[in-house]
């Protein structure tokens, strides 16, 4: 008896294509149909956009998400969201859109693979200096890892990878050690107990989105408000 | 684990890739949305507060007016009162007035129709009165009476005033005057006697006494010559017992009357 399927082991194994080194594993596929889901969906609801008091249901439930986004990001970084919204809140939807998505049957989830969540960790390893050195500048965003002194500099180097790779492993741990439970448990108990996991599952996938996104977010914050706090103390010692 | 550098920077790209359609289909769009809404709800807030503003305005000026005109009422109410309760009181006082000026009429013509009732009462009583007296003075006359009578009458020929001989002379100042004597009864030669005793010396021979018998002369006697008259009567008497009778009857009513009237 097979307990675990091939995909269920990790959708990187499972190849549709390939020639060379380049190959359509079921990672990539639904990662796709994810993306294909959102950007269709938005696509959809925003090309008929109303500006007036009233609006379609599909319209309301976006600017809820959004705006919840935005309320979020603000709470974290306490000025205008605008430039991090993009960013942060395409990663709550997409490993939101991805766990939720366990609900239909022969899905995988993209997040349960360790690729994924390793390219979204450095996708915000990449973002953190790149919003820290456009806000702060090359200069002031380096002299951060030689504080308070330069023994400091491979301590935050370190934090800075481990940190990443903290990301990538929790994601990827949780939503993979749960399709396990799930696949494990339909083998031995096929009614109603995972049924139960599955929606746990389920609030385990937002939960896990909310904290990726919100250590993106943090991550990011830390980067740019540590110039603004910085800021007055330079001014006061010139 | 095992991680496949394409798929990693296939997942990369795909990222990246739903960052920018995401924020060009989702994000851009639906924060512009909000905000266009939000303008929009903001201009219509102020709106709204200036068209607020506006109607507590007009409430408060509304409110002013009416309050004044709330004042010009109550005064004009009051002044209306005033005014009516003074003609009431105009009017009561006319009412009164012509109550008391009808009473006053009609008190008087009670009293004129009572004075005239006692008035014609009085009269009546009067002269039934008289009738009688008369009645029973010419069942009483007798040869006595009318010797009575005639000397009654000469002596007062006799002792008239001296004004009233003086016109008896002046009426007799002529030729051959003529002294009608009329009478009730027939006066026979012992009754001429003392009228010609009386008169003689007053006509002298040539005047002439004419004794004519006279039913309406009552129990008396009458002397007419040239527009001079005398007589004596019971009637004379009688009417002037009737005048003096008519006099105080109007004294007693016109006394009477006043009185009733303070009454």
């Amino acid at each position: 008896m097979e307990i675990l399927r091939l995909n269920q082991i990790s959708p990187d194994q499972v190849i549709l294509w390939q020639w060379g080194f380049v190959k359509i594993t079921a990672t990539l596929m639904y990662t796709w149909l994810v993306m294909a889901i959102l950007v269709l969906g938005a696509w959809l609801v925003t090309r008929r956009l109303s500006t007036g008091p009233r609006r379609s249901l599909w319209q309301g439930v976006l600017e809820v998400v959004v705006l919840s986004i935005r309320d979020q990001i603000c709470e974290i970084c306490h000025e205008d969201p605008g430039p991090y919204t993009a960013f942060v809140g395409s990663l709550f939807l997409f490993i939101g859109m991805s766990n939720f998505l366990i609900i239909l049957p022969g899905y995988v989830a993209p997040t349960s693979s360790l690729a994924t969540t390793s390219a979204l960790a450095i996708c915000v390893f990449l973002a953190v200096p790149i919003y820290g050195i456009s806000r702060q500048g090359l200069g002031h965003y380096v002299k951060e890892y030689f504080q308070p002194t330069f023994i400091f500099f491979p301590f935050h180097v370190m934090g800075e990878f481990t940190r990443t790779l903290a990301l990538a492993i929790r994601l990827f741990g949780n939503i993979m050690s749960h399709d396990k439970i799930i696949g494990i448990l339909l083998a031995v108990t096929p009614l109603f107990f995972p049924i139960v996991m599955h929606a746990l599952g389920l609030l385990i996938g937002m939960v896990q989105a909310y904290i990726f996104s919100i250590l993106a977010m943090v991550y990011i914050a830390s980067a740019v408000q540590a110039h603004e706090e910085g800021e007055p103390a330079n001014k006061g010692s010139r | 684990m095992h991680i496949d550098p394409f798929i990693l920077v296939a997942q990369i790209i795909n990222f990246l890739v739903l960052v920018y359609l995401l924020k060009r289909f989702l994000y851009d769009r639906i924060v512009e949305a909000m905000n266009i809404r939000e303008n929009g709800i903001a201009e219509r807030m102020s709106e709204i507060e200036r068209l607020k503003d506006e109607a507590l305005a007009s409430v408060a000026t509304c409110e002013a007016r009416r309050h004044d005109i709330e004042e010009r009422a109550d005064e004009m109410l009051n002044q209306a009162r005033l005014a009516a309760e003074k003609e009431k009181a105009r009017l009561m006082e006319q009412v009164r007035e012509e109550v008391a000026r009808t009473q006053h009429r009609w008190l008087e013509t009670l009293d004129r129709e009572k004075a005239a009732f006692l008035e014609d009462l009085r009269k009546r009583a009067g002269t039934y009165v008289f009738e009688t007296i008369r009645q029973v003075l010419a069942d009483l006359a007798d040869e006595e009476l009318e010797n009575r009578i005639v000397q009654s009458f000469a002596r007062r020929l006799s002792s008239l005033e001296p004004q009233e001989k003086a016109l008896l002379k002046k009426a007799l100042d002529m030729p051959e005057p003529v002294v009608r004597v009329k009478s009730a009864f027939e006066l026979d030669p012992g009754l001429k006697q003392p009228i010609e005793e009386t008169l003689r010396p007053l006509l002298g021979d040539e005047g002439e006494i004419v004794y004519e018998l006279n039913g309406h002369a009552g129990a008396g006697i009458e002397l007419m010559a040239h527009g001079y008259k005398l007589s004596w009567s019971i009637d004379d008497y009688l009417e002037s017992l009737e005048e003096k009778f008519l006099q105080v009857l109007k004294e007693e009513i016109g006394t009477s009357g006043v009185e009733e009237s303070k009454t």
